[in-house]
């Protein structure tokens, strides 16, 4: 009792006050002065409320009044103050029954209903191939863990973009559904952050596979976790790679303005200049352009050795097309994991020979494990299309496992899932073996250690360096 | 009474020309210090003006050819054509199953020179029709109504083209592999600065374009009736011009243009999809803005100055190119405030007044 | 009567939105003839010139043109069959050359001879037009705009002109000039209606006359008899 986080605090249900404003069922603490004969008291505005014990709430409230005064009749307008119960709504089915207290809230799921996870992707456009191998990693955990203790799991499948409004809406549809547990995704940094901000309202914890933005988590946001690795790793093991592997000392950063693109880039000069490297221009281009030869001039002015890029397949195959127009033909051109696609290569129609990237390797997992995901990741969907398909089994996979770990079957057969305890378990997973490695959660979500691998396009494909 | 209030709104008047001048002179002070700083300090290479002056003559041929579909269409109909992005884009996309079936069947080993000329007509043929079945679907039977519903229905048609396309062609990017077609690929070098294949072709094709399209415009008698419908549609009836057609005819002629930018576009960035119309459309419509819409050399000169502003902006101020398009529209709003009609449109509204 | 005449207008009535513009008017122009149509502003006279080219097409009625009837034909067809017109206000395309102009005048017609002929007449009956043929349509003066128009019509090689205030705005020396060419045209072989307000120069050029009053005939009669008749003089020959 006077628990004001517990929506359940056991306390038998009391008979409430209706939405009208019944002024007689209170207690009137401070009526008028001289004592009248009060005829009709008439409620108009409640002025403010203050909650006492989490019990009762005081309201000032203003009353029209007509009073009799000397045997005339007298119309008043007067401040009341009355006490009433607090308003709770309790269902009855749970009432003293089971006793279940979550500061975050829970969701209750009646027998035959499902337990709603979204998985936001990207499903159109052009990321949908990298978005579309994402989903299927996921959905390969949703078919092999298809229920918990009885109650099968559904995934919403929806389409974040990869933008600020794609992800916006998709959080706004989750945060208006009462049902939605957590969610896996989203896949673009740029989608999960601004969505991240939704969800820690909703209390919906969400693990994305493939954000990897060092802003996503370090915003210190309850909700925000990943399997994936934060940029940091890969950022600063790109520097040295691109220092210490491919002897570049010279360095131009260009990014495509995107939360992940250009935190990538960002972390990558801070370790390339640490390491003694030079930073010769720090451009950004916009996404949908399609010319970028103007930028790509002046940064050939400074003649860099290397051209780090922090953003998508597509820009990056128009750039490592047109640095060969301005001058630029000796620089390595060297993405990250968003280049690490086939559709990088075949939009470069042969001038991504020879670039490089970095890509989330499988980490020190039992090997076992891995070769029977990308076994039955194949039988049922083909090659896979990009860098994240691993990293969606396990974001999955956790978000069913903390759903277990943190829900109860109630007397009448319902399950009842604490949403915050969902999101402990998720960060509760230290030493977890996943498919994409070891992942080992830590306070503000970050769970995969991640093994940073390079590859390079030759024949067409990426292959080992 | 009469004479206090003219000279308040002499004053008026007078202080915002002043307010203007000064805003612009101070403008122009800015900018012309900081190029001259630029230039001083020796902060680019001669190399990086040449080529940037050459990206930005090919990006405002194209943003010309695209602008000049808007001009010829609002000179004679007074309506923006906003699908007009969209046709370029199903140019672009027609250009590409050509080009991409020649491919298959071999046939662009077999005839290089061929193969490209077909890619362009199938890319203009496409063009032209989506642009003639726009006019008389979307636009011909609006023709009365108050100008805001064309426009509304013109915003329509460019978000179905887009959807239309997404769903019929799919998301993912078409690609014109421009390294496996020679003579497109690779490029020319003159002295220290390298031009791709692409540019050249894009300017040249370009320019012998504009100059057959003012041929066309000022000599021929399809020119001279469509300035004279432009003008004055009851009376270009009475000379026995048949006005539908004209009107017809000349988003025809625009649409051909969009068609040969797409498929220019196809070739030089390689990348298309359902949304490769929509900036250059944009940056067109600025274009044609620009330069006095409604004005065929004006959508030229309002191109290239765009192309250029775009490419050469970040340069000559020394600011990051992601500022390109800032820098670019800034330049637009200083110029609209000065010549609210455009770079060439004083001298056409002098005329109608 | 044997041959029809050139031009036939029966019971015409025409309407903007809702409001009648013309409201049951019938009159003839033979072959040779110049017929003055005149009438106060809004009386409609302008509004018959539109319906026969087509521009303003009539709600009901019938108009003919050597015996082919024009109803529903379209605007730009109508000069096929040598209709032409100088419209009010002269209506020439301000951005175009005097040549064009002229040029967009005979833009049906495809003998090129013959085309070369109509300029070389134009340009002997108007030679200020000759000495500015580059010169562009808007920048020339009033009178010089009048002689472009009546110019551009004349390029059609019509059967029939329709003469739309040719006088309005013109110094009196000049509307001398442009009354004096019409009659050249007319012995030429084009018939000509022409409306005027300025009745007293109209109906000394012309042949017969009608006079239009709120969208009917009131007065039907040859040029020399309606300028003595008594109505006429008061309503229209007041002031000159």
């Amino acid at each position: 009792m006077g628990n004001k986080d517990g929506f359940f605090t056991g306390v038998s249900r009391r008979r409430l006050l209706g939405g009208g404003l019944t002024v007689t069922g209170g207690v009137v603490l401070a009526a008028c002065g001289e004592t009248k004969e009060v005829i009709k008291e008439v409620p108009v505005e409640v002025i403010k409320e203050v909650e006492v014990a989490g019990e009762t709430v005081v309201k000032e409230v203003e009353v029209i009044k007509e009073v009799e005064v000397a045997g005339e009749t007298v119309v008043k307008k007067e401040v009341i103050e009355v006490e009433v119960p607090v308003e709770v709504e309790v269902p009855v089915e749970v009432e003293s029954v089971l006793v279940v207290n979550d500061p975050w809230g829970i969701v209750t799921v009646a027998p035959g209903d499902t337990i709603k996870i979204g998985l936001v992707t990207v499903l159109t456009g052009d990321l949908a191939n990298l978005g579309i191998d994402i989903r299927n990693g996921a959905e390969l955990a949703f078919d092999e863990f298809p229920d918990v203790k009885g109650f099968a799991v559904e995934m919403l499948d929806e389409d974040g973009q990869c933008s600020g409004e794609g992800g916006t809406a998709v959080a706004n549809k989750f945060a208006a559904n009462p049902e939605v547990v957590a969610v896996v995704g989203h896949m673009c940094s740029g989608s999960s952050e601004p969505a991240s901000v939704i969800y820690e309202r909703a209390h919906i914890p969400m693990v994305s596979p493939s954000s990897t933005a060092v802003s996503f988590t370090a915003r210190g946001l309850d909700v925000t976790n990943r399997v994936c690795w934060n940029d940091r790793i890969q950022g600063t093991a790109a520097a040295d790679f691109a220092l210490n592997t491919l002897g570049a000392t010279t360095a131009a950063m260009i990014h495509d303005q995107s939360s992940y693109g250009e935190g990538l880039v960002q972390v990558f000069q801070g370790a390339f200049e640490e390491l003694g490297g030079e930073v010769t221009a720090f451009e950004g281009v916009t996404v949908g352009d399609k010319d970028f030869r103007a930028v790509l001039t002046t940064i050939a002015d400074g003649a860099p050795d290397l051209l780090y890029f922090g953003g998508f397949q597509g820009e990056g195959a128009l750039l490592v097309a047109q640095k060969n127009e301005v001058g630029l033909e000796d620089a390595i051109f060297f993405g990250a994991d968003g280049i690490n696609s086939q559709v990088y290569i075949d939009s470069a129609a042969g001038d991504a020979e020879g670039s490089y990237s970095s890509f989330a390797d499988f980490g020190e997992t039992d090997a076992d494990l891995l070769a029977g995901f990308l076994e039955r990741y194949e039988e049922k969907f083909g090659e896979p299309q990009g860098p994240f398909n691993a990293h969606a089994y396990d974001a999955a996979a956790i978000i069913i496992a903390a759903i277990d770990s943190a829900s109860e079957l109630a007397a009448d057969g319902s399950l009842i899932i604490r949403r915050n305890a969902v999101n402990e378990a998720i960060r509760a997973n230290h030493g977890y073996q996943g498919v994409s490695g070891v992942i080992d959660f830590n306070a503000i979500g970050d769970g995969g250690q991640g093994t940073v691998g390079f590859q390079i396009v030759a024949d067409n494909a990426w292959s080992a360096v | 009474m009469a004479t206090t209030s003219t000279t308040v709104g002499r004053s008026a008047a007078f202080s915002k020309r002043a307010f203007l001048t000064i805003l612009g002179v101070l403008i122009g002070a800015v900018l012309a210090f900081r190029l001259g700083q630029t230039i001083y300090d020796q902060v680019w290479g001669p190399e990086v003006w040449i080529r940037n002056l050459i990206n930005g003559l090919a990006l405002g041929a194209v943003y010309a050819l695209i602008a000049l579909g808007y001009t010829l269409v609002y000179g004679i109909l007074f309506m923006i054509n906003f699908a007009h992005g969209e046709v370029l884009m199903l140019g672009a996309m027609a250009g590409f199953f050509v080009l991409d079936a020649s491919i298959n069947s071999g046939f662009l080993d077999y005839n290089t020179l061929l193969t490209i000329v077909i890619v362009f007509i199938a890319g203009m043929s496409v063009a032209v029709v989506v642009g003639v079945l726009l006019e008389r679907i979307a636009y011909r039977p609006l023709r009365g109504a108050p100008r805001l519903v064309p426009l509304i229905s013109a915003i329509g048609a460019s978000i179905f083209l887009q959807n239309a396309a997404l769903q019929a062609f799919g998301a993912n990017v078409k690609i014109y592999p421009t390294p496996q077609i020679t003579g497109l690929s690779g490029g020319q070098r003159f002295g220290d600065v390298f031009v791709a294949n692409t540019s050249i072709m894009i300017m040249v094709l370009a320019i012998i374009t504009m100059v057959a399209l003012v041929l066309l415009v000022n000599r021929s008698r399809f020119g001279k009736a469509m300035r004279a419908v432009a003008e004055d549609k009851p009376t270009a009836q009475l000379m026995g011009i048949d006005v539908n057609r004209i009107i017809l005819l000349t988003f025809a002629l625009g649409s051909l243009l969009a068609g040969m930018a797409g498929v220019m576009l196809g070739f030089h960035n390689r990348q298309v999809t359902h949304m490769v119309g929509f900036m250059p459309g944009l940056k067109a419509f600025t274009a044609a803005v620009l330069g006095g819409i409604g004005n065929v050399p004006g959508a030229m000169l309002g191109g290239f100055f765009l192309g250029l502003a775009e490419s050469l902006g970040p340069t000559a101020f020394q600011i990051p190119s992601a500022y390109k398009d800032v820098i670019a529209f800034g330049l637009l709003v200083l110029i609209l405030i000065f010549r609210p009609t455009g770079l060439m449109g004083e001298r056409l509204s002098r005329e109608r007044a | 009567m044997t041959a029809p005449p050139l031009l036939e207008v029966r019971d015409l009535h025409t309407y903007y939105d809702n409001i009648a513009a013309l409201r049951g008017v019938s009159l003839t122009v033979s072959e040779g003839e110049i017929v003055a149509l005149i009438g106060a502003n809004g009386a409609g006279k302008s509004t018959l010139l539109k319906s026969i080219t087509g521009l303003t097409p009539p709600r009901q009625g019938e108009i003919f043109m050597e015996g082919r009837r024009l109803n529903g034909v379209p605007a730009h067809a109508v000069v096929r069959l040598g209709v032409a017109m100088v419209p009010e206000g002269r209506q020439i395309f301000g951005r175009l050359s005097v040549y064009e102009n002229l040029e967009m005048g005979a833009f049906t017609r495809t003998d090129t001879d013959a085309v070369q002929r109509s300029f070389d007449r134009v340009f002997e009956l108007f030679p200020r037009l000759a000495e500015r043929r580059e010169q562009i349509g808007g920048t020339l003066s009033g009178g010089e705009q009048q002689m472009l128009a009546i110019g551009r019509a004349i390029m059609a090689a019509p059967r029939l002109l329709l003469l739309d205030e040719p006088s309005m705005g013109l110094a009196p020396i000049l509307v001398q000039q442009i009354f004096r060419t019409i009659r050249e045209i007319n012995r030429e072989g084009a018939s000509i209606l022409l409306v005027e307000q300025n009745a007293n120069a109209a109906l000394s050029l012309a042949n017969r006359g009608y006079v239009l009053r709120v969208g009917q005939i009131v007065i039907e009669d040859a040029a020399e008899a309606l300028k003595e008749n008594k109505q006429v003089k008061e309503a229209y020959l007041g002031g000159h």
